[in-house]
């Protein structure tokens, strides 16, 4: 275990002048303060102020109303970020990030942290004798105009880098999709976030980076801090990238979750000529959870317009071996390679919470010994009605479901639950009173609402 | 005489409009005459389409037999069109096509506006319904300006909320959103953040009550 960072030194040593403090909330949303290094010597045990708004306003910038707030929620009192020294790096000349978690006022974790439930998920999982190995896919589509271009048409009729031509893998791209996405890597080893491959994906302007495997808590702060610099590089070479699940009518984006547990430093879902005992069980819990936690993987309104049978991601409550078509991809018979892979998380959901909902399912189902349902052969789409159980396909199927589920309740909290909840309710009903109906197509509502922020 | 009243049946996955007009309707079929109305309109299996100005939303109202049914959406061939102003009060601002007559549109008009009778009342099932829900104040002092008062439960939270017979009337019956009203300046209140949340959730709760 490596030595805690002395921050003092760290800052003197890298001659830093301020500090950017940041976290996502439940919206993924990076959220934080610029401080000066002198204010964040003197607060970085306790953590520093910010409005209990930091959660409590959707992205049109409208306070949740219609649910029970919990205790560190009131008339606007303060929560604080603390940070996590181990996290500080240096982001420019002079200029720190360091990532935090968030507490109430009377220092305990706020049961709506993303990060602070991932870790109390990975420690129950280390009480079970397990780590966890993640690797995270980030897609995202870049537009050849500015952000204040986009802003300026509405984020509407922008063209897509590299062009409408081309599929999934495309290498000859034009030159200045390349220039993009080199920057972003090299901006990523610059900052010491470990990626192992990015390309040209199946949409328009569609590029997917993958991440290194790594453990929980550092693969969500690589991912959230990816993001950002594929924002960043886009700012300062004069482009645009989105984040939401889809903009147009071409493939949407998805962010796929690759997860393992080791034991003793081995891979316990490896067995040779199938999934171990450690994985089948992880997958019976994670699929008696599937249903319940597509809430957490699909937030938004437009979240739910990815799910098309035939245009890649799954559909169906469903697992399959080598099956990209079900909902929980498991890869088998490699000692370096078995995991699952869990694909229904859009590119709009939050991976600390999307991760910690896996990883707390599948763990129960380890410690339960669940047997999960026969893995799915062939096509997991198409099929007559009743074959296998559909995945909620709306916003409000999916927070019904999640309302209703007892075990995800009990392994990440009622607080946390009912909050979603509260906000997907919120979100639904602000659809249906400014946005569209569920035939309309991508609306300006979602467009303005969700292109740039989530 | 069959004396059963109408069934309302809402469609899959409801739309917050559809939930609204399954409450409103199932209001109505408690008046022995509108439930009659209703039924008048199931022996012509009549078919309402139903546009909310101001928002995207369409329902359908299809009655038939023993069943108001309330779908998302618009029937290809409906029977009436109407567009309704889902702002206080739910008001039919008008029909087509003009030859199904005004009796019919009135009559839907009468279907999505029950009236409330004694506030106090709708207040005492607006407190049944959602007293036992999360983070809902242990007492709601209902206070009109005629001086009439209510008071609901006797824990030691209060949240008091002050207005008109007619505007408490419609919120705690599920005609009007208790956040809008309050918004709006209709009704008054004496309680925290936290406790409109809840109370406007209460509200909702009850709108979409069917």
């Amino acid at each position: 275990m490596s030595e805690p960072l002395d921050v003092d030194t760290w800052l003197t040593t890298h001659d830093i002048g301020t500090v950017r403090i940041e976290g996502t909330n439940l919206d993924s949303a990076l959220m934080g303060k610029i401080i000066t290094a002198q204010k964040f010597r003197g607060a970085v045990q306790t953590g520093f102020g910010f409005a209990d708004l930091a959660f409590g306003v959707d992205l049109g910038n409208i306070p949740h109303w219609g649910f029970a707030w919990p205790s560190w929620r009131g008339d606007m009192p303060d929560i604080f970020l603390r940070p996590d020294p181990a996290t500080l790096v240096e982001w420019s000349p002079g200029h720190a990030a360091v990532i935090g978690d968030y507490y109430d006022r009377h220092g305990s974790p706020l049961p709506v942290c993303p990060r602070n439930l991932l870790r109390k998920v990975t420690n129950r999982l280390a009480e079970q004798g397990f780590t966890a190995k993640v690797a995270i896919e980030i897609e995202a589509t870049v537009f050849e105009e500015s952000i204040q271009e986009a802003r300026a048409m509405g984020f509407k009729n922008l063209t897509p880098l590299g062009g409408k031509a081309g599929f999934a893998y495309h290498l000859p791209k034009d030159q200045q999709w390349h220039e993009y996405m080199t920057a972003v890597s090299s901006r990523l080893d610059e900052l010491g976030i470990a990626w192992e491959a990015w390309n040209d994906e199946a949409a328009w302007g569609q590029v997917e980076l993958n991440l290194a495997v790594t453990d929980p808590i550092q693969a969500c702060d690589n991912w959230t801090r990816a993001r950002q610099v594929m924002r960043e590089v886009g700012f300062q070479l004069g482009r645009t990238v989105t984040f939401m699940a889809k903009w147009c009518d071409e493939y949407g984006q998805a962010s796929h979750l690759n997860v393992s547990l080791a034991r003793d430093g081995e891979n316990a879902f490896y067995a040779p000529g199938g999934p171990s005992e450690t994985m089948t069980h992880f997958i019976g819990g994670v699929m008696d959870s599937i249903t319940a936690a597509t809430s957490l993987a699909l937030p938004w309104v437009t979240s739910y317009r990815r799910l098309n049978d035939l245009d890649g991601p799954p559909t169906t409550a469903t697992w399959g071996i080598s099956n990209k078509t079900t909902a929980l991809r498991a890869v088998v018979g490699d000692p370096k390679q078995s995991r699952i892979e869990y694909r229904v998380p859009g590119a709009d959901s939050n991976a600390y919470l999307v991760l910690a909902a896996l990883l707390a399912a599948g763990g129960h189902g380890v410690g339960e010994q669940i047997t999960p349902p026969a893995a799915f052969e062939g096509m997991a789409y198409c099929f007559p009605p009743g074959a296998a159980q559909r995945l909620p396909n709306t916003i409000s199927k999916a927070f019904n479901a999640l309302d209703n589920a007892t075990t995800l309740r009990h392994l990440l909290g009622n607080e946390l639950i009912d909050y979603w909840v509260g906000m997907r309710r919120w979100e639904w009903m602000r659809y249906h009173s400014d946005g569209g109906t569920p035939e309309s197509d991508i609306t300006d509502w979602e467009i303005n609402r969700y292109f740039e922020l989530v | 005489m069959n004396t059963t009243t109408p069934d309302v049946r809402l469609g899959d996955d409801p739309t917050p409009l559809v939930y609204s007009i399954g409450h409103r309707l199932r209001l109505s079929m408690r008046d022995p005459a509108i439930a009659a109305l209703a039924e008048t309109f199931a022996l012509r299996d009549l078919q309402v389409v139903v546009i909310a100005d101001g928002t995207p939303g369409t329902a359908t109202i299809s009655f038939s037999g023993k069943t108001i049914a309330v779908q998302h959406g618009q029937t290809s061939a409906p029977d009436l069109t109407v567009h309704v102003d889902v702002a206080s009060p739910y008001t039919v601002t008008s029909c087509a096509p003009e030859e199904v007559g005004d009796d019919v549109a009135f009559g839907v008009s009468r279907l999505l506006n029950p009236v409330v009778g004694d506030w106090t009342e709708a207040a005492r099932e607006f407190w049944e319904l959602t007293s036992g829900d999360l983070g809902m104040p242990g007492r709601l002092i209902a206070m009109c300006g005629d001086g009439q008062k209510v008071v609901l439960g006797d824990g030691p939270v209060e949240y008091e909320l002050h207005g008109s017979a007619t505007n408490l009337g419609r919120v705690f019956a599920g005609l009007d959103s208790l956040f809008e009203q309050i918004v709006g300046g209709a009704l008054y209140m004496r309680g925290t953040m936290p406790q409109l949340s809840v109370m406007a959730g209460a509200s909702w709760k009850v709108q979409f009550h069917v």
